[in-house]
């Protein structure tokens, strides 16, 4: 299982390094803007509160200028969760789907070691990168945040980014399972992409259209995002469910993968 | 080819049929493969070979019928089955980012042995640079770097789909030595493949797949022997239609400035017999090769 645990490790290398690269470099440019944001707060403040109520409620702007607000608005609450779900689901879409696409699939799936160990090497490859990032933007942060005079607790951090991971995580699962139906990597990340846009769009516009009430405590955007870690502090409940949602949809391609007739390109 | 006296059973088709929805793949699929035998797996394109190969290697589901290998349900996850298996792939698709000594070095690893340098003869006597990166290598090579992931570990049964596909005459004779030795130390190598001179070169008995079924199994003597075979005989003095009347298992006979020439179907004793009585001073027999037969039999069906 280590091996091919590494071996995912090194198919993604080089995009991974991409991704870790954009990220550190997003969140170092966020961070040296927040001293300009912090000296212009009251002014800045008051062009914010000019937006229609409608924006400022979808991109969460009622408290901008402080640490958790500013990050929430500017990382937590779209672009890395958004960053988790594009590499858990390209890892997870990809684990079984490129290897029938490649047909590499046919000496795999021969050698001695079973399907569902194969698949979990892939997932725990796939938990770790997300987990990796996740954790990699809280340690930018943490390393520049008194630089910026940034007033933020590491505990509301910590717990924005196992708010954050679990999101990544959840939608891994969803990646895994629709790579193990598919034989196509395409298709399996479109259906991971669309599943993720459709929730995060649901969630956004929840704080306005009244209908959203209804779907939002099934809505997987709400579990991680609702609960306002930055503000709050650990979303137990939310993290769960995500978890939870993510391990069955987990257990569900596994046993999906163990059944599955194996294409050939 | 080292065929065994004692004809153990190494892998074994049982009635194997794998149906996708409501369309063919193979059907009724039976038969046994020996100890220390080079099993031939022919048919033309679609007619079930891979299907067949692929579902004893469980990488598709069968429909009904069962299959073993060394005596072990092969239809059934079996880490340790698959230890001793070498699958040769008809796609031999590899890790392109690899080079080919660390992807054949990961497959050994998957395999938890330490394979390093019979990683390294058989590269050598296939001509492989192994230091190469796999995307940069030729059909060619890259077949030969499946060759070796598939005997590198000493299998005691291998299933090879195409396995000379891209080789060069010369790396094509260096196979066979590595196949010859492989059946020498008992191996069991079901080879499946559409040069048909490789498989009659190679292989003691053979199976003819078509339409998703099992239509011929025979060793490939007895097949020749079976066949139609061509033969011109040659008298001192003319010959004719009326002295050949009643003489069996003859036909397409002509007769070409006093000699004849006539195709024997089975055994040739009686036209023989015939044809001393009348002089005749010279025999010349074209045998059938496997293509002939294999074109006969399927041709006809």
């Amino acid at each position: 299982m280590t091996i091919l645990f590494l071996k995912t490790w090194r198919d993604h290398r080089k995009s991974f390094a991409a991704w870790c690269f954009t990220l550190i470099l997003l969140i170092s440019i966020q961070m040296s803007i927040y001293p300009s944001i912090l000296k212009s707060k009251s002014t800045l403040q008051q062009f914010l509160d000019a937006y229609p109520e409608p924006i400022r409620k979808i991109f969460r702007m009622q408290d901008y200028t402080s640490g958790p607000g500013f990050l929430s608005t500017e990382l937590y609450s779209m672009m890395l969760p958004l960053l988790l779900i594009a590499v858990g689901g390209t890892w997870g879409a990809g684990a079984t789907a490129e290897e029938e696409d490649d047909g590499t699939a046919d000496l795999l799936l021969t050698l001695p070691i079973s399907r569902n160990r194969i698949l979990i090497s892939k997932m725990l490859a796939a938990i770790s990168a997300i987990t990796v990032l996740g954790f990699m933007a809280i340690l930018n942060i943490l390393l520049l945040r008194h630089r910026v005079g940034m007033e933020i607790g590491t505990d509301k951090l910590l717990a924005a980014t196992v708010s954050n991971i679990s999101i990544g995580f959840f939608f891994t699962g969803i990646a895994f399972l629709a790579g193990s139906f598919s034989r196509r990597k395409g298709s399996a990340i479109g259906v991971v992409t669309g599943i993720a846009l459709i929730t995060f769009l649901i969630y956004s516009l929840s704080a306005l259209v009244k209908n959203f009430d209804s779907i939002s405590p099934y809505n997987p955007m709400q579990w991680g995002l609702g609960g306002m870690p930055l503000f709050k502090g650990m979303y137990i409940s939310g993290d769960l469910k995500l978890l939870a949602g993510g391990v069955i949809f987990l257990v569900l391609a596994v046993l999906q993968f163990e059944r599955k007739d194996i294409s050939t390109p | 080819m080292n065929l065994s006296n004692d004809r153990d059973v190494t892998v074994s088709f049982d009635h194997l049929t794998k149906y996708y929805g409501s369309t063919r793949g193979i059907e009724d699929v039976t038969f046994d493969v020996y100890r220390g035998e080079v099993f031939g797996f022919l048919g033309p394109n679609g007619a079930g070979k891979t299907t067949a190969i692929r579902t004893i290697l469980g990488l598709i589901n069968s429909t009904s019928g069962s299959a073993r290998i060394l005596g072990v349900d092969a239809l059934k996850p079996n880490a340790e089955l698959r230890k001793r298996i070498g699958y040769l792939p008809g796609i031999a698709a590899t890790y392109d980012n690899y080079t080919a000594r660390g992807y054949l070095q990961f497959v050994a690893g998957m395999r938890k042995l330490d394979l390093g340098e019979v990683i390294t003869k058989l590269a050598e006597r296939l001509d492989l640079d192994l230091d190469q990166q796999i995307r940069g290598l030729s059909k060619g090579n890259r077949q030969k770097v499946s060759v070796i992931q598939a005997f590198m570990h000493s299998p005691d049964v291998l299933f090879l789909d195409e396995p000379t596909s891209g080789l060069d005459p010369l790396v094509q004779r260096e196979f066979e030595k590595i196949l010859d030795e492989t059946v020498h130390r008992g191996a069991s190598i079901i080879l499946s493949s559409h040069v048909l001179s490789e498989v009659e070169h190679l292989a003691d008995r053979i199976a003819i797949i078509d339409k998703g079924r099992i239509v011929l199994i025979d060793e490939i003597v007895v097949l020749k022997n079976k066949a139609r075979k061509k033969i011109d005989l040659l008298f001192d003095k003319p010959v004719n239609n009326a002295d050949f009347i009643g003489v069996p298992n003859i036909e397409e006979i002509t007769f070409v400035n006093g000699a004849l020439k006539c195709v024997v179907t089975g055994s040739e004793y009686e036209l023989l017999k015939r044809a001393v009585e009348l002089h005749v001073i010279e025999v010349r027999t074209q045998e059938s090769s496997l293509e002939e037969i294999f074109l006969d039999f399927v041709g006809s069906r």
